[in-house]
């Protein structure tokens, strides 16, 4: 069996390359460096999170589109021009075929999405735009809350969200870190949202300490941390500097997720990390006036370098090709069953939904859609397949490292999808006299 | 006659009358909307090949990530949404919306996420730059220039400071001669040319007046709130005179308004139904109360009390050409001393 695969898959890539691919991903690289050369953005670290999403997006666009159209235009040549004949003259199954076909699209889609990111990448160099420092960032295990008079209270598990508004301030949280690496200092990243404690009072600023406990010790006295020298905020401004061994946090809303530019960054000493990699840190509100609301997913992460972008947007070709599997699947199972037009308007119509389940997911969570379209779209939601899970270029240009997790939440379900489409396929492709 | 013969001339009718329905709904649109042959004239090379590259997929590539593009802007990942949008108006730049979207992310919510005050300004006038290029890329598009009257008016309220302080000829002055060149020459709007001092409202009142007039020349139907924002604009440019100290150029300012509302007394008069009764209701809650207060401040700045009279004369009974000739002649204070500023929200006459 592996033999003949590979034949298919070597036809599939050569039949692309002899119908003018190389030139499509030639002229689409040159329209991203293009585009990157003539962005408009304030400031140099901008201009680098519009290059990089930019390249990410098209990449990932470029795969989707040609995902959607290539598998079905090679597909309905064969049947039609009598090629299959041929083609299962000899000792080729049709799941062999098939899963040639579909694997031999992919090749050829990630090589072209390679080939965009790759360009994109030299560009960032050779544009001298920059790019993001790339970080690894760890979110805490377990957070507990700390009383301003010490006393620490378990958080329920299911709450996303804490807020400290004790009118006495002092009040706090303690964050537990598992695996982090030993041995060398790491970077401890913060981000809160901050209001007044009246309604009608604007602030958006709130002092507050940040400390650990040496080894993970809590029988230990915590160590203050120290600011970084290159931390975005906190050391206060001119006229209202930080108090000493305090850091002043700015209000961050959950949509800024920039590691480099939106949370506190402070230094956490290797001495403060356990032999087997934990570490405990806590954070104290000091300004009574203010409240400070913290993300159980994204308040405090843990920080270590993640190495230079390129190798995290080659990662983000991985998870874009997730959805180009599930489209390429589908635009085989309807190329098998009907003419090069349904199968096209098939695959582009799995693109636009795909891309369109959020809307669908956000008019159901309006909670005022009458039971009829409540189930509709319940089974609207059901039946279409997810593809933000790939959208990954935000994050990249954000600076966030690029998860195998990542990886497996987008190839997991959409793989599932692709795989149930091949049977489908396979199963109208036997029925078919050949 | 037998029914194939019917059909077949019911047919050609639907043609007849389709042709003649192109026609009707086209023409006003002709000296606006450059003929297919010359869509490329004139494209940047990026653009150039981006169209060129997708061919016939320009149109859908263009659906997909307009989709792409809102999903990203609605998960407030704007940094994303802000370089599809830039790739759409790359790709498609007639697309007027996409040029709106863009200017908002930029000016708005990239400004948001901007630390310092002189970052969210930098931004805002990214947004402003990116709104004057899809001006240009789309002559005649009342929309988008609507757009840019509405960003200075709204957005530009806070950068009251640095506005005032900017020379915004040079980035303007193509729009606006842009529009000129399809409007009547009585409707014209001046270039700002290197002038400075100007605030965001009289940037907005000029750009509003030249989008009324360019709807009015395109036969657009434009949204009847949008002539009423002139005069709005013009008084809000008082006010904020009125507070920098500039007394009698606010009071110029509040004739120009007093001038505007006559223009939409002159609207309400051809409009029907709930148009004329909301724009009549509009004029006449603004209109009288900001002559008494532009009268009482022409007696205020007025060395001559008998000037002043003749001023607040003019202004009362909408004299207007004539307020304005006595306004711009010498003998009058700049600014009234002994005032303090007085808040919008607070009642009363100046």
């Amino acid at each position: 069996m592996i033999r003949p695969l590979l034949a298919m898959i070597a036809v599939t890539v050569r039949e692309s390359w002899r119908g003018g691919l190389p030139w499509l991903v030639l002229g689409s690289a040159v329209a991203v460096v293009v585009a990157m050369a003539s962005l408009d953005a304030v400031d140099g670290p901008s201009r680098s999170r519009l290059a990089v999403s930019l390249v990410g997006g098209s990449a990932a666009f470029l795969t989707w589109l040609l995902a959607a159209v290539l598998p079905a235009t090679q597909l309905r040549r064969d049947l039609d021009q009598r090629q299959s004949l041929l083609l299962f003259s000899k000792p080729l199954g049709k799941s062999t075929y098939l899963l040639g076909r579909w694997l031999g699209t992919l090749t050829v889609l990630a090589a072209a999405a390679l080939a965009v990111a790759v360009a994109g990448a030299v560009a960032l160099g050779a544009l001298g735009l920059g790019s993001p420092g790339m970080r690894r960032a760890v979110a805490p295990d377990a957070w507990q809350r700390v009383t301003g008079l010490g006393e620490v209270r378990e958080i329920a598990s299911t709450q996303r969200t804490c807020s400290l508004d004790d009118p006495a301030a002092g009040d706090g949280l303690r964050w537990t870190f598992r695996g982090l690496p030993t041995g060398s200092d790491l970077d401890l990243l913060i981000k809160v949202a901050v209001r007044h404690q009246r309604w009608e009072l604007t602030t958006g600023e709130c002092a507050a300490q940040v400390s650990a406990f040496p080894a993970a010790d809590l029988r230990a006295v915590p160590r203050v941390l120290e600011l970084d020298p290159a931390s975005p905020y906190g050391r206060g401004v001119e006229e209202r500097p930080a108090p000493p061994g305090a850091i002043v946090l700015r209000n961050r809303d959950d949509k800024r997720t920039a590691l480099d530019v939106d949370f506190a960054r402070l230094h956490l000493p290797a001495s403060c990390l356990s032999s087997d990699g934990r570490a405990v840190v806590q954070l104290a509100r000091l300004d009574p006036q203010a409240v400070v609301t913290v993300e159980r997913s994204a308040g405090a992460l843990v920080a270590t370098p993640a190495g230079p972008l390129t190798p995290h947007l080659l990662g983000g070709v991985l998870v874009a090709l997730a959805p180009a599997a599930v489209l390429a699947a589908v635009s085989l199972l309807t190329a098998t069953l009907s003419g090069l037009p349904t199968a096209l308007l098939a695959g582009l119509t799995t693109l636009i939904a795909g891309n369109a389940a959020w809307t669908l997911r956000e008019t159901l969570s309006g909670g005022d859609n009458s039971a009829p379209i409540r189930r509709l779209l319940e089974l609207g939601l059901a039946l279409t397949p997810d593809f933000s899970p790939a959208s990954v270029s935000a994050g990249l240009a954000a600076g966030r490292a690029l998860e195998f997790d990542q990886v497996w939440a987008a190839w997991g379900p959409l793989g599932a999808w692709a795989l149930i489409a091949l049977a489908f396929a396979w199963l109208a492709l036997v029925k078919k006299e050949l | 006659m037998s029914r194939p013969v019917l059909i077949l001339f019911a047919g050609l009718g639907c043609l007849v009358a389709a042709q003649v329905l192109w026609f009707v709904a086209l023409k006003p649109l002709r000296p606006v909307v450059p003929a297919t042959a010359e869509a490329g004239a004139g494209l940047p090379p990026g653009e150039f090949a981006g169209t060129l590259l997708l061919g016939g997929f320009r149109g859908l590539a263009c659906d997909l990530l307009w989709m792409r593009a809102v999903g990203a802007k609605e998960s407030g990942r704007h940094y994303e949404s802000v370089a599809l949008a830039e790739t759409i108006a790359a790709v498609q730049p007639r697309f007027s919306q996409v040029w709106e979207f863009l200017a908002h992310d930029l000016a708005y919510n990239l400004a948001y996420e901007a630390e310092d005050r002189g970052a969210k300004f930098a931004w805002f006038r990214a947004g402003i730059a990116a709104n004057v290029q899809g001006c240009l890329r789309n002559p005649g598009n009342e929309r988008i220039l609507r757009n840019l009257a509405w960003m200075f008016n709204h957005k530009g309220d806070d950068f009251h400071t640095e506005i005032d302080a900017a020379a915004w000829g040079g980035q303007l002055d193509p729009v606006i001669a842009g529009a000129n060149a399809l409007i009547p020459a009585h409707r014209r709007v001046d270039p700002l040319g290197a002038r400075t001092g100007l605030s965001n409202f009289a940037i907005a009142a000029r750009l509003y007046a030249l989008a009324v007039a360019l709807a009015e020349a395109t036969a657009y139907d434009q949204p009847h709130i949008i002539p009423r924002m002139v005069p709005l604009a013009w008084e809000f440019d008082g006010n904020v005179l009125l507070g920098q100290g500039r007394h009698r150029e606010a009071l110029g300012s509040w004739i120009a308004s007093i001038a505007a509302w006559q223009e939409i007394a002159e609207r309400a008069a051809r409009a029907t139904g709930l148009s004329k009764s909301l724009i009549e209701e509009s004029y006449q809650r603004n209109e009288g109360r900001l002559r008494r207060r532009a009268a009482d401040l022409a007696r205020r700045l007025a060395s001559d009390p008998a000037a002043g009279e003749a001023l607040a004369s003019a202004i009362d009974q909408r004299h207007l050409a004539e307020a304005k000739a006595l306004l711009a002649q010498a003998g009058w204070k700049d600014h009234q001393a002994g005032t303090t500023i007085r808040w919008l929200d607070e009642g009363g006459t100046l």
